[in-house]
């Protein structure tokens, strides 16, 4: 199955998909309010922590966006608690936070992280990623044997992949860390989880060693890799399959 | 319950130290009678011995001038006087008074007749002896006045000595904190004959209390349970001494405690030791003659510690005012650049926001995408100016560093030209990135190099014409284990005297540039700032340079250890 990001737009599971937004500042809140409504999706806005957990349980959103740094409960602590009774994907909205915030947030709950201030667009494809996360995973994941993304495409049942119909050789490890980037594809995986899926949990702090990877993978696969279009960087927390190119 | 008891402890403890102190200093005492009594008896014992060989030695002289010459008469009066006065002359005052007198009853009763009786015949015999005695008595009192002078000259010239190293020592310490620990350790040591045991400093602190900033003990004071001496117990006593500037004496059984308050109220010091220190502590205000060396060597000392906690200190507050007119002078050059630099964006943004707002005008698509780009450029270039303001404000402001580590630089390259790419600022140049290796690592805040990129590609872009290269090198110098980092750019380039003031904050180039269609680049002047603060603050350098043909590059190195 070929995934197409633009083909579900705002749709999920055939119904239009509902977007609940946490933020306490009126003006951003009514901005997202706005420009997601237009997207298409079914927007509801909240401006504190307490009536946003209420909502997720009540009117059951298919993503949450959450503003960080909300006056009642932090943004960590209300993925800690959403996460003791919901799967519904979090995307967390902040304006700077440390490294370690942003890997203590995504190992808490947290599906993914956008620094304020931010474009609409990147939310929304950051939405959609959510969207076809959750639409899998409701689905088999052994559909899945084909994965493609700009002039790549990926056969996970022979472990091959193709740029332009022609094969690209890659080492064992380097193939595994593309095969995890892309079944969290559009979503950041940190350094940790990509080490421990990969080389083991013993490997967890061996950075240098998936930078290796990384720039060994980018040189097949990146039409130039000093400026790399698929596998981006998140800085200082990990990387990203961009899927939308 | 447990407060009682600690006090209880207390009690106890201090009673022990002072029963410690007081044994301590009784053993002390004893010991130095001693040694004074062995040392006159060793004076008598040594002019007794001197005088007998002397006169022996004359004796024998005498016989054997008999045997060789036996009919003349020699006069060895003479020879006994000089003998006898150099001899006193080389002696201490006590024990050469003693051989003189010694000498002229010895010479009396062996060389003067009647021999073997202390009586005299000969009258005239009675001038000369009389005369001897007065000779070597005079002769005694020079010798041993200039003995004394002597002494008194090598003892002041070795504790001069020992101030002018103190005061050296002084004189290298800016912080006081540092500067206690030495003047009391310098006390206990130059002091250590005169009797003191302990010494400490004093100092009011900033809520007005007093408190102890160090304490040093004498080498004679071996005992270890001194070290825990309860600073309570004297805290009243150096507390009323600073008030009245006089100082206070308190003395427990053989101890004598004084708290002597140092000049304009500064501190006390505190010495402790035998009755003896009160010798060193009767000083007049003035410098005297009647003051012994020590008692002055004292006095001076006391002055040198006021004026050094003084000079600490107005060092300090020189330290405060200077930090006080910078932050004043950034907060006045960020006042001027807000008005400046920050209205502009914000104009455009609110000019382009109430065009769109207008119902009455019909705005075609153009335009309306003109407006908003407008809105949006504005907004990311108010963006940019407080991403700077931030940065310098926390580096200067030495809040709590970002965590560094091992980064690739090719990375952080890579993010900022993204960063740059989506605000649209390089669609007129080519960019070319040339790293030597991937990854290229070196030790960094990731976060704070990628905004150097940012302002040094940036920056670049503003000076040079559309079409340009921009090059972006990395590469490792492995000998002074760095990497370095440079932004070529085809620009107008930079006066050479200008090279080095571009990086002051506010500083702005006002270059034409013939490309715009206003001529003169808009900067706030914080772009370069902000970089030289994140790469000193890195341990890395940052520095321009004019290229050979047209252009600039800039150039900033990380450590990669």
């Amino acid at each position: 199955m070929n995934i197409n990001v633009s083909e579900n737009n705002g749709v999920s599971h055939g119904k239009l998909a509902r977007i609940l937004v946490v933020d306490d500042d009126e003006a951003i809140g009514k901005a997202m309010h706005i420009g997601l409504t237009k997207t298409g999706y079914i927007v509801k806005w909240v401006g504190n922590s307490k009536q946003g957990m209420e909502l997720i349980s009540t009117w059951r959103p298919d993503v949450v966006i959450l503003d960080y740094e909300m006056p009642e409960i932090n943004g960590l602590t209300f993925c800690q608690q959403v996460r003791l009774w919901s799967q519904t994907p979090i995307i967390v909205l902040s304006v700077r936070s440390s490294d370690e915030d942003k890997i203590e947030l995504l190992s808490n709950g947290a599906d993914d992280y956008l620094v304020k201030p931010f474009n609409m667009n990147e939310l929304i494809a950051r939405i959609q990623v959510e969207l076809r996360h959750t639409a899998h995973s409701a689905v088999a994941q052994s559909c899945d044997a084909i994965f493609t993304f700009g002039d790549i495409s990926i056969n996970f049942e022979q472990r091959q992949v193709l740029q332009k119909n022609v094969e690209v050789h890659l080492t064992p490890n380097e193939y595994e860390v593309l095969k995890y980037l892309a079944t969290n594809a559009g979503r950041v995986v940190t350094h940790q989880n990509i080490l421990r899926a990969v080389w083991g949990p013993q490997f967890e702090d061996e950075n240098h060693y998936l930078r290796v990877c990384i720039a060994q993978m980018r040189r097949k696969l990146e039409p130039e890799a000093e400026r790399p279009r698929y596998i981006v960087t998140e800085p200082g927390i990990g990387y990203r399959l961009k899927i939308n190119y | 319950m447990i407060h009682i008891q600690k006090i209880k402890k207390s009690i106890t403890n201090e009673l022990n130290i002072f029963s410690d102190y007081i044994t301590n200093t009784i053993i002390l005492q004893s010991h130095k009678i001693v040694n004074r009594n062995n040392a006159v008896w060793k004076q008598i014992r040594d002019a007794v011995v001197y005088v007998f060989v002397y006169t022996l030695l004359i004796a024998l002289l005498r016989w054997l001038l008999r045997q060789i010459l036996p009919h003349s008469t020699v006069n060895i009066s003479f020879l006994y006087l000089l003998g006898i006065i150099w001899l006193a002359s080389t002696s201490r005052q006590f024990s050469s008074g003693l051989m003189s007198v010694l000498a002229f009853l010895t010479y009396d009763f062996f060389f003067i007749k009647p021999y073997y009786l202390l009586t005299i015949d000969d009258p005239s015999e009675w001038i000369f002896l009389s005369t001897f005695l007065m000779i070597s008595l005079i002769i005694t009192f020079f010798a041993s006045a200039l003995h004394k002078r002597e002494q008194y000259a090598v003892d002041s010239q070795m504790r001069t000595a020992a101030l002018y190293d103190l005061s050296q020592q002084i004189a290298a310490v800016h912080e006081s904190s540092t500067l206690f620990p030495i003047v009391t350790a310098w006390i206990c040591k130059q002091f250590d004959k005169e009797g003191i045991l302990a010494c400490s400093l004093w100092i009011p602190t900033e809520t007005g209390d007093l408190a102890i900033r160090s304490i040093a003990y004498s080498q004679q004071n071996q005992n270890p349970t001194l070290a825990q001496f309860d600073a309570l117990h004297y805290q009243k006593n150096a507390a009323t001494s600073l008030v009245s500037t006089k100082q206070t004496r308190m003395i427990e059984q053989d101890l004598s405690t004084y708290f002597i308050p140092l000049r304009n109220q500064c501190g006390i010091l505190m010495v402790s030791g035998t009755p003896m220190i009160e010798q060193l502590l009767t000083f007049v205000p003035e410098l005297d003659t009647r003051q012994t060396l020590p008692a002055k060597q004292f006095a001076t000392i006391c002055d040198q510690i006021a004026l050094a906690i003084e000079r600490a200190a107005l060092q300090n507050e020189a330290m405060h005012a200077a930090t006080l007119r910078e932050s004043e002078r950034l907060k006045d050059a960020l006042l001027g650049s807000i008005t400046h630099d920050l209205r502009t964006p914000i104009t455009a943004i609110q000019t382009a926001a109430s065009s769109l707002t207008q119902t009455d005008i019909n705005i075609d698509k153009t335009s309306y995408i003109i407006l908003i780009e407008k809105i949006m450029g504005s907004s990311r270039r108010l963006e940019n100016i407080v991403a700077n303001i931030l940065t310098i404000s926390r580096y200067e402001g030495k809040a709590k560093a970002a965590p560094r580590s091992l980064y690739p630089i090719n990375d952080v390259v890579a993010t900022a030209l993204d960063e740059l790419d989506t605000s649209g600022q390089l669609q007129d140049h080519r960019i070319v990135i040339d790293i030597a290796e991937d990854p290229l690592e070196a030790i960094m805040d990731h976060v704070a190099i990628e905004r150097v990129v940012i302002n040094l590609v940036e920056n670049a872009v503003k000076y040079s014409p559309p079409k340009s290269k921009i090059t972006i090198k990395a590469v490792s110098n492995t000998e002074s284990q760095v990497i370095i980092v440079q932004i070529y750019d085809e620009g107008v380039g930079i006066p050479p005297t200008e090279l080095q003031a571009i990086f002051k904050k506010f500083y702005r180039l006002d270059q034409e540039l013939p490309w715009l269609p206003e001529k003169i680049a808009k900067g706030t002047g914080l772009g370069l700032a902000a970089c030289l603060n994140i790469i000193q603050e890195h341990q890395g350098k940052i520095w321009a340079e004019n290229l050979p043909n047209n252009g600039s590059v800039f150039n900033f190195t990380l450590p990669v250890k």
